[in-house]
């Protein structure tokens, strides 16, 4: 069979078509559009990864599955090779040293249930619409199973010097452009030999490149900028780092003040969703089975209030799992719902600080730990 | 042209439309319908041709057509990447900072996204 010389001709500029497209993508874009997310992921940008998880997803299962936990970077996810990937740790310690994957794999695993959540996350529900970022709403948060070394270990081994106060992160990551600064945290020395973990396994699977594998730093009860991903080096130091994502980012200044002075986000603000039932939706007359999840940080959830009234009145919901750890504790309540009845739900949560959901979170420039109280209203069927 | 060859000519084009990614990851995702809430796309007016040659060289348009700041919000944006190396002389400052301010000024919260309330 022979093909006419037009189709041939108009088949190869096709094929050259697409062959460009593709090559005059950068890398960091074709793989972000190569590797589509989950249908149950927002994609608030493409590349770098921004993707929310959605309300519904969030309230299908306790541990939040990789394939649909939010996704948040700074620069593009980095290309690594594991066969030449090393950790170094070095600053002030008796012994510096190099761990390769395999060596951290080897040693015994431990294992936290932790919430992740992005310190934006609600950002874009805060009553003014200025704030710089992405305009995430409820489901940059996720509950995870993480696994991996104890750092306390890993500092143990290279023996930390007397006057060390601080410990520096630095992962592989990059901006396309060489002029931003690289995305470099650090922890108190204290929360790195209390609970952090370096993990290289998510969920009993080996930890993704997309949520900073081979190895990401967790901070339990810290927002999601402690814990460091792609980190190749740990650095003991007297201060904390002075990096620009922690010395003007991630601070609770108020609009036209210097972020240097105003204090830094660290620990996670006591919060709640309302997964069940979705907002805006019809629900049948009867009882009502309503839930979700609260958490908080150091100081855990130790209590979780419904209301059926749009705030006039409260009830204790049932709180399951403890308030130790840091886990998310899913709660449940039940309620009646009359046909045609419209009924807004509320649910705040506590913390073993005293501190309970605000009707409304203060602002902040950056919007940052929106934990202001949800709110979902369902309709009663006819 | 032959219906065989009409059909090879069709066959050649799907497998050379599959080799653009995007368009494998759409197939191989089983077409999801993902919630994408913001344009993907600059709007129109003067500084519309920079924002795509500055800006979307280290990140796609949504990350500006989803914030919505007043002038002083996107001179703080805009001095920060130039302090991080987008390259922006006074006058393309002046364009660029005069289009966002007038397109992507403040407004009211517009619905959220599907599935995130």
């Amino acid at each position: 069979m022979s093909l006419p010389r037009r189709a041939f001709l108009r088949t190869g500029a096709l094929a050259a078509g697409a062959a460009w497209v593709a090559s005059a993508l950068p890398p960091f874009a074709r793989d972000a559009l190569t590797a589509l997310p989950s249908p149950d992921l927002i994609v608030r940008n493409e590349w770098p990864e921004h993707w929310e998880t959605s309300v519904a997803a969030l309230g299908r299962s306790v541990i939040t599955p990789e394939d649909r936990f939010f996704v948040r970077t700074h620069f593009p996810v980095p290309e690594i090779d594991e066969r030449a990937w090393r950790l170094e740790v070095t600053g002030l310690v008796e012994r510096p040293h190099t761990f390769t994957l395999a060596e951290l794999r080897a040693q015994p695993l431990v294992k936290r249930t932790a919430v992740l959540e992005c310190a934006g996350n609600g950002r874009g529900l805060f009553p003014s619409a200025t704030t710089s970022g992405t305009q995430w709403e409820r489901g940059a948060v996720g509950n995870g199973d993480w696994s991996g070394v104890a750092l306390k270990s890993v500092l143990e081994r290279a023996g930390v010097k007397e006057g060390a106060a601080h410990v520096w992160f630095e992962g592989v990551d990059e901006a396309p452009l060489p002029g931003p600064p690289k995305f470099l945290r650090s922890i108190p020395l204290d929360k790195a030999q209390d609970d952090a973990l370096l993990a290289h396994t998510m969920n009993g699977a080996k930890l993704t490149r997309r949520h900073g594998g081979p190895l990401r730093l967790v901070v339990p009860g810290w927002y999601g900028m402690a814990w460091s991903k792609w980190v190749t080096r740990i650095r003991v130091e007297k201060e904390p780092s002075d990096n620009h994502f922690m010395a003007r980012s991630y601070r609770y200044n108020v609009a036209g003040t210097a972020p240097a002075g105003a204090p830094p986000v660290e620990t996670l603000r006591v919060k709640s969703l309302i997964t069940t039932p979705l907002n805006d939706t019809q629900v049948r007359a009867g009882r009502l089975v309503v839930q979700g999840f609260a958490w908080a940080g150091p100081s855990g959830v130790t209590r979780l209030e419904l209301s059926a009234d749009d705030g006039q009145t409260w009830a204790d919901a049932r709180l399951d799992g403890t308030k130790d750890g840091y886990a998310w504790r899913p709660w449940r309540a039940e309620i009646d719902v009359r046909p045609s009845q419209q009924v807004a739900l509320r649910a705040r949560a506590s913390d073993g600080n005293g501190d309970t959901q605000p009707e409304q979170a203060t602002a902040n420039a950056s919007g940052y730990a929106n934990n202001s109280i949800h709110r979902v209203v369902v309709h009663g069927a006819a | 042209m032959a219906p065989r060859d009409r059909r090879l000519l069709l066959a050649l084009t799907v497998v050379a439309l599959l080799a653009i990614p995007p368009v494998t990851a759409l197939f191989a995702a089983g077409t999801p319908k993902l919630a994408r809430p913001y344009p993907d796309k600059l709007a129109a007016g003067s500084g519309q041709a920079l924002g795509e040659q500055r800006c979307v060289m280290c990140h796609n348009a949504t990350l500006i057509t989803q914030q919505h700041k007043d002038s002083a919000g996107w001179a703080r944006t805009i001095g920060t990447m130039k302090t991080w190396g987008t390259p922006l002389d006074s006058a393309e400052t002046d364009t660029l900072l005069r289009w966002l301010a007038a397109t992507y000024g403040p407004r009211p919260r517009a619905n959220a996204a599907p599935g995130s309330r």
